[in-house]
């Protein structure tokens, strides 16, 4: 009811604010831009990803092949255009899922405090001491390998981490004395940390959206170069980086052109998220 | 009416204390006063005294780990505040009793326009509709004199100055009709011009809407101003009440005496300021006898290991005394 409204009423604000913002539009376009690749890598890729090509491997850039071949002489920008499509999917998604558990344990863990708080941030650390990759591993390993299985995989690892980030600001929002007053108005303890604690935190977690959507891409690039994420040929930006690295003298395209591929996908993600991030912020807002 | 209740709120040996790394500690105890509906009791006292532990206590506002009341009832009309569920403070808060803070400047929301936040109050525990919630934010904008409500309505904390911000937590208060109203030192964060104005408008407004009101300040200037009855607190105790008039023209307690004697005064007698000797004893080192002993200047005469009552004054039944030395 109210809880929408509040929202309702902040996404209006919040567009306002978002439309004057030149460099988040750009985030927004590339972001599309990299979607619609994905959705239509079938249509868009000039040649079968994984059809390979003896004869013409480690071909340089040309007219024939835009970003060259790899080793086994597949199109390099076909393979670009259908990994992005999985790279994509599985960083939005890990991402997603993480932040959306991840806040609310940590917003929960933040605001009540306690014996609860203490349990949930002793378990994040244990999680956290363990190296993500090896943590992504032991999950995938128990899950077994599949595409779904290495998204909940990444997701798992990054849980702790967002609920981290959550906490933080809602210790810092629950101690501010605007909380008091909402609770001096009788507010409910949830709508407290829905309406009026959230949309303080949310600009923290957006940016560390976005940042972490490079760790997800990474990693799923990672776990797919071991066998326990998506298996080869699959084309994943990834797997390509790392299968083109041993030829990274001779035929520096196979692995640089993916490469810039993450960083292209990574720049908007961030791009976008700081712009929502300042839209968000009633004191960033331009004057009326 | 038909039930004349005597009191609104029935305070009787309030105890709160605080965790401390060597334990727990009382940092107000033997808290008792009553509130008349429609009377202003102003608590007094330095930095630490208690009395905002007191307002939070009653308000159900304590932080949820590390405090804990450990004795009192606090009647407000016919329940005890401190015995009934969280559930049941929680209708009581907002709708009948509500608090005024210090800082105006952190007191509301920064992504939410103000009118927002005043209507929000009024929509959550009144059955209006949203149209009606925001007519009466700006009714009581109105009140609270905000010009040019409609104008304000849609600014956001940050675009208002400090006074033009307490005005906005003041109306938040006041969207529920609230029977009791908490100010603690609504006025300390404010310029003095602004401090005179908020004071005026808060004695104003209790008129306007019947309402009682329990001031928390340190200024005793800022008290003769709004207050029915004081109270004043030392070292998590009171230590004297009476009404306002009574307490300046015969203040009993040696602490209440050095008080009167340590704020300048602007009608004329250039006096020099006598300040109070010594430290408030901090909570894990509380006296067992007076705790303001070591700093009186009538030690010579008195006893340091008795701790004295709170006691009416012969012939003033409304004047109480903490002291040995007075009857």
């Amino acid at each position: 009811m109210k809880k929408i409204d509040h929202f309702r009423y902040l996404a209006g604000e919040t567009l306002l604010v978002f439309n004057r913002n030149k460099t988040s539009w750009v985030g927004l376009v590339l972001l599309v831009i990299i979607l619609l690749v994905a959705v239509l890598a079938p249509v868009i890729a000039p040649y079968n990803p994984v059809e390979q090509n003896i004869i013409q491997r480690l071909q340089p850039p040309s007219s024939q092949f835009w970003l060259g071949t790899d080793y086994y002489g597949r199109d390099v920008l076909s393979r670009i255009v259908w990994g992005s499509r999985i790279s994509f999917v599985i960083g939005v998604a890990s991402v997603g899922i993480a932040m959306f558990f991840g806040t609310i344990l940590g917003a929960l863990a933040g605001y009540k405090g306690g014996m609860f708080d203490s349990f949930l941030m002793g378990l994040s650390d244990v999680m956290m001491s363990i190296p993500t990759l090896l943590m992504g591993l032991l999950i995938v390993a128990i899950l077994g390998p599949s595409q779904l299985n290495l998204t909940i995989a990444l997701a798992l690892t990054m849980i702790p981490r967002f609920a981290r980030i959550a906490r933080a600001p809602t210790i810092t929002a629950k101690n501010q004395v605007y909380v008091q007053a909402c609770r001096s108005m009788g507010f409910s303890d949830i709508r407290i940390l829905v309406v009026h604690i959230f949309p303080n935190i949310l600009g923290e977690l957006i940016v560390m959206a976005s940042m972490w959507m490079a760790t997800a891409v990474r990693m799923e690039a990672g776990l797919s170069f071991i066998g326990l994420g998506v298996k080869p040929p699959i084309a994943t930006l990834g797997g390509m980086i790392r299968e083109g690295f041993k030829d990274i003298l001779t035929a520096p395209w196979a692995s640089v052109y993916p490469g810039l591929a993450i960083l292209l996908i990574v720049f908007a993600a961030n791009l976008l998220g700081d712009g929502l991030r300042d839209a968000l912020d009633p004191k960033l807002r331009n004057e009326r | 009416m038909v039930d004349a209740m005597d009191y609104l709120l029935e305070v009787k040996d309030l105890r709160t204390a605080f965790k401390l790394s060597s334990g727990w500690f009382p940092a107000i105890t033997d808290i008792s006063f009553v509130l008349k509906p429609d009377e202003t009791l102003a608590f007094v006292g330095e930095s630490g005294c208690g009395k905002s532990v007191t307002a939070y206590t009653l308000m159900g506002l304590l932080p949820q780990h590390g405090s804990r009341i450990e004795s009192g009832s606090a009647i407000f009309k016919e329940d005890d505040l401190l015995t009934m569920s969280e559930e049941q403070l929680r209708k009581i808060r907002g709708n009948n009793m509500t608090m005024i803070f210090q800082e105006p400047m952190t007191s509301l929301n920064p992504v939410f326009t103000v009118g927002s936040q005043i209507a929000e109050a009024a929509y959550y525990h009144m059955d209006i509709s949203k149209a009606e919630a925001k007519n009466h934010a700006l009714e009581l904008m109105d009140l609270v004199k905000i010009p040019a409500a409609t104008n304000r309505y849609d600014d956001y904390p940050h675009h208002l100055s400090g006074g033009m911000r307490q005005r906005i937590m003041i109306a938040m208060a006041l969207a529920c009709e609230p029977d009791l109203v908490f100010a603690d030192e609504p006025t300390t964060a404010l310029d003095v011009t602004i401090q005179a104005q908020m004071l005026y408008l808060l004695g104003e407004l209790k008129q306007k809407k019947q309402m009682s009101m329990i001031f928390i300040t340190h200024d005793l200037g800022v008290v003769a101003h709004v207050a029915d009855r004081i109270a004043v607190m030392y070292a998590g105790n009171i230590v004297e009440t009476a009404p306002v008039a009574e307490l300046f023209k015969n203040p009993c307690h040696p602490y209440t005496q050095a008080l009167l004697k340590s704020i300048p005064r602007l009608d004329g007698k250039a006096e020099s300021l006598v300040p109070i000797k010594g430290m408030v004893p901090s909570i894990d080192t509380m006296p067992e006898g007076c705790r303001f002993f070591d700093r009186c200047r009538n030690k010579a005469q008195c006893r340091p290991d008795k701790l004295p009552q709170l006691l009416p004054l012969d012939g003033i039944p409304d004047h109480f005394v903490r002291c040995l030395l007075v009857s």
